[in-house]
């Protein structure tokens, strides 16, 4: 039996650098990975956001193999009949608030790559890693107090705080009576197809563009992220969404021609499919207890509107081998004592993610995934951008027509920006977060109807187009001299 | 399109103790967990879950199946250190 200050359960991202701080700051750490090797067991989105390369200084040190810089996402809508009809892309902003968000959007990368990289830093800061071992639940000492873990060879190993970093399933988090299995609806299944390409195709077809989502009537939100040699295709949805087997909408994803179109120019191969996990919580509640913190997925730390998970289990990792340390130093690793966790995250910028946490989940539901909404949404971003670039009439004939053209989508746009828009963007203010004024509502809704008649009205055809889109002024000092002087011309050369 | 071929494309270290099971006297017949499998290990038998036989080569481990499961009658462990899915390029 071995005796630690910090036993951390779980190899990934967030296992690794809890191990790392918590080495880094003196702590006899050791930390468990069930598969063989870290990374073996894990299925991510592969994009890394700019603040995990802001806020850890050695994630600037990366250096991976297969890793793929997004400087550009691309939106594609398709229709009812999955066909697609528009799409829309973006790049990183100059005036984003720092360098890294200024430079890129995500840095894509293999967790087989990346997790192996981030657990040999916590073995270089001093953490023992143990591999191929799956810690079946934490044990307690004869005062019914936790006490370390015990794993499935059968050994027993004991700290006075213990880490549960293993994920949604967390063994650490059941065994440890923090909470029982997550609800259907805390929880997301993502499912991915795995291709290879060479890294000229990819570099030729998409370049930094590598980042697509694919919104649609007929499944959730579908993706295809592009590594240096490599492709996830996939797509997810909350655990209490689905109505037939993922495969049906993975079929309709698979069909669009846009998605054809990127496996077949870069001679794509399917390598792999994967399927796993993720939480998707509007707030975490369940964080810690006694003698246990619990970070990353094991949390609930991903993030409500992407579920991004990798920054926040990193993120959580580091505040709670913080957390652990201060505990250890006042002898007091009681729940009341570990509940400082929670006032660390979130006042960090996990808790900054989840300040909109229920109108975020609001809006992911009422859109993302709310292939009903998908019936409208789409052609009604077509018409509006068809309305003002359409070359099937004048210009000054289209944005006439663009109120009346936009009218029949208003009910039901409206009705989508009081029960899901509105409460987002009230949400995201200061906190606490207020609840939507429903004054501002119902003026929303009494106004938005009239303003598009009216605008239709104002922009109908008239007869006398010429006087009554020319104001007095402009005929009286600009257009009268000047087609005066025109006619007086014309005239002159006539004789 | 038919993505249920690239369900072929899975690497394991086949685990050799049971890691998945239901308990056919608490299954509701609800059928959640045939509906959710992306690998299609579930299927209803007299209104009762059934696992395949050969889930241990398959399974994927994602839980998904326990996830749903509302009257708890699946149980879940996941498979020993070292055994079990390898995710070579997730």
């Amino acid at each position: 039996m071995k005796k630690y200050d910090l036993i951390v359960v779980g190899g990934g991202p967030g296992g690794s650098v809890t191990a790392k701080t918590a080495c880094e700051l003196g702590l006899k750490t050791i930390f468990f990975e069930r598969g063989a090797v870290p990374g073996e067991k894990n299925v991510s989105g592969t994009g890394l956001s700019p603040k995990c390369f802001r806020d850890f200084d050695f994630m600037r040190e990366m250096d991976l193999p297969h890793e793929r810089v997004a400087t550009m996402a691309t939106l594609h809508l398709s229709d009812d009949n999955n066909v697609e009809t528009n799409f829309f892309s973006f790049s990183p902003s100059a005036n984003a608030p720092y360098p890294e968000a200024r430079q890129y959007l995500t840095r894509n990368v293999y967790r087989s790559e990346l997790d192996p990289w981030l657990a040999g830093l916590a073995t270089d800061a001093g953490a023992e890693l143990q591999t191929s071992t799956k810690v079946t639940g934490v044990t307690r000492d004869a005062s019914g107090r936790i006490d370390g873990v015990r794993t499935d060879r059968d050994e027993e190993f004991k700290a006075d705080i213990v880490i549960g970093a293993d994920g949604v399933i967390s063994t650490v988090a059941r065994t440890a009576g923090i909470r029982d299995k997550w609800l259907p609806s805390e929880v997301a299944m993502i499912l991915n197809v795995d291709f290879g390409a060479s890294r000229q195709d990819i570099d030729e077809v998409v370049g930094g563009n590598a980042l697509h989502y694919w919104y649609s009537s007929i499944f959730p939100v579908g993706y295809s992220f592009f590594s240096a040699e490599g492709c996830h295709i996939g797509l997810g949805c909350y655990m209490d969404w689905w109505k037939k087997n993922p495969h049906y909408y993975l079929d309709k994803l698979f069909e669009l021609s846009g998605v054809q179109q990127q496996i077949k120019l870069c001679k794509a191969e399917p390598r792999e499919f994967q399927n796993h996990m993720v939480t998707f919580l509007t707030d975490p509640t369940t964080t810690y207890g006694d003698s246990v913190i619990l970070i990353g997925d094991a949390a609930g730390f991903a993030c409500p509107f992407e579920a991004e998970g990798v920054y926040y289990a990193m993120y959580s990792g580091m505040l709670a081998a913080q957390v652990a340390k201060r505990a250890l130093e006042r002898n007091d690793v009681s729940k009341r004592s570990l509940s400082e966790y929670e006032c660390e995250w979130r006042n960090s910028p996990i808790g900054e993610e989840f300040i909109g946490g229920a109108a975020i989940e609001g809006f992911v539901r009422g859109i993302g995934f709310n292939p009903d909404l998908g019936k409208w949404v789409v052609p009604m971003i077509n018409d509006a951008m068809y309305g003002l670039l359409n070359v099937a009439e004048s210009h000054t004939e289209s944005a006439r027509n663009l109120p009346s053209l936009m009218m029949p989508y208003m009910p039901k746009l409206v009705d989508e920006v009081e029960r899901d828009l509105l409460p987002l963007a009230m949400a995201m203010g200061e906190p606490p977060a207020k609840p939507p004024n429903p004054r501002v509502a119902k003026a929303l809704q009494a106004i938005l109807p009239k303003v598009l008649p009216f605008l239709a009205k104002r922009m109908a055809k008239t007869e006398n187009r010429y006087s009554d889109t020319t104001s007095p002024l402009v005929m009286e000092h600009f257009l009268k001299p000047f087609l005066d002087e025109k006619l007086r011309q014309t005239e002159e050369g006539k004789r | 399109m038919n993505t249920r071929d690239f369900t072929k494309l899975v690497y394991k270290n086949v685990p050799d103790v049971d890691f998945l099971a239901v308990a056919r006297e608490r299954c509701q017949g609800c059928g959640k967990c045939v509906v959710v499998c992306p690998m299609f290990l579930w299927k209803l038998e007299d209104k009762k879950a059934e696992l395949a036989a050969d889930y241990e080569e398959k399974c994927l481990e994602c839980g998904a199946c326990w996830q749903v499961c509302d009257p708890d009658a699946i149980t879940f462990e996941l498979p020993g250190g070292g055994k079990g899915i390898i995710v070579k390029y997730g």
